[in-house]
């Protein structure tokens, strides 16, 4: 039997077929999924944050000054876990304290504002964090947001 | 008549039949047909040894469209980017408004760290450098040793006095950054 050469063109329309739907649906679902799985971890990154700020106001009555992004606060360092970084691999964190000095009469007990930020390298993981944390107070757009832990 | 001395002896044996010799003609019948029979099986084993041309099947119609179907699907979803397939685009739906407030509270937020710098050092800085904290867009100018003005100037402009009330420069946007965002 002569050996066969090449696809006929019915081959052809059943890969055409699955690629399309590959690139149309399976693909953007697949790195989606895998983007909330990112922004899931990085939800429960602030989460610890959060706890560990509240730990030491609960002992000092005050909160660690602002770190720069990526940088764990040295006050706080011991209330969070070992090895507890703020720069991961898809996206870094930054720890905020704004002492408020001036008067807003709809927050008249104001004096602190303690914010964690996130800057990601793809600002839909962003975009997913701020939706999973949506009732937080919250802002910034893009690969930057901001969300107020304490304060608000 | 018969002879009595004779009577009594056995019958005489019955005459061999002569053999059955077949004629020419039926000799002659039997090798013609034993050659078509063999014409017949040659015929036979040519026929079906030969080899018959492959059938290719014809696609039917409702492959190629389905293909195509499927192809304008996948160009649709790329450009498009529908929502339900991706996932929520950044910054699609956050209105005007959003930003305009969310950006008075950065600024907000800002002046306070300048004020911290003025309570610490006695004036105000002469660059945000000084205080570690910038917003793209803002820019700060130092007015006299004790105040300064902050200005966003893309789109909609936002200004800053240090000497402005803050609940008035706040506005609404403390409800806006308290509600969060939108799922």
């Amino acid at each position: 039997m002569r050996a066969r050469r090449g696809f006929s063109l019915l081959e052809l329309l059943w890969a055409m077929i699955i690629v399309s739907l590959l690139t149309g649906i399976a693909i953007p679902k697949l790195t989606d999924t895998i983007r909330r799985a990112r922004a899931a971890a990085a939800v429960a990154d602030i989460r610890v944050i959060y706890d560990g700020v509240t730990n030491y106001n609960a002992e000092y009555n005050s909160y660690p000054a602002t770190a720069g992004m990526g940088v764990v606060p040295r006050a706080l360092a011991s209330y969070l876990p070992n090895n507890f970084k703020f720069v991961k691999t898809d996206y870094s964190l930054q720890y905020n304290n704004w002492t408020i000095y001036t008067y807003v009469s709809r927050r008249p007990t104001m004096t602190n504002i303690i914010g964690i930020t996130i800057r990601a390298r793809d600002a839909r993981l962003t975009r997913i964090v701020q939706q999973l944390l949506a009732t937080t107070p919250q802002f910034g757009s893009g690969t930057t947001a901001t969300f107020i832990i304490i304060g608000l | 008549m018969t002879d009595p001395e004779d009577e009594g002896a056995p019958p005489p044996p019955a005459p061999t039949p002569a053999p059955v010799v077949l004629p020419e003609a039926d000799n002659t019948s039997s090798q013609l047909d034993r050659a078509r029979m063999l014409a017949e099986v040659m015929d036979y084993v040519i026929k079906v040894s030969t080899p018959t041309p492959m059938e290719i099947p014809r696609p039917k119609l409702w492959v190629p469209l389905l293909g195509f179907a499927c192809m304008i699907f996948a160009f649709y979803s790329w450009g498009a980017r529908p929502e339900w397939i991706w996932g929520p685009q950044p910054d699609a739906a956050q209105a005007q408004a959003t930003r305009d407030a969310e950006m008075r509270f950065q600024m907000f937020l800002l002046a306070q760290r300048i004020f911290n710098y003025r309570r610490e050092f006695g004036a105000v800085p002469d660059s945000l450098a000084q205080v570690g904290e910038r917003i793209p867009g803002v820019r700060y100018e130092a007015l006299t040793d004790t105040s300064f003005v902050l200005r966003y100037e893309r789109g909609i402009p936002i200004i800053l006095y240090s000497t402005d009330s803050m609940d008035d420069f706040l506005r609404n946007a403390l409800d806006v950054v308290t509600a969060g965002k939108p799922k």
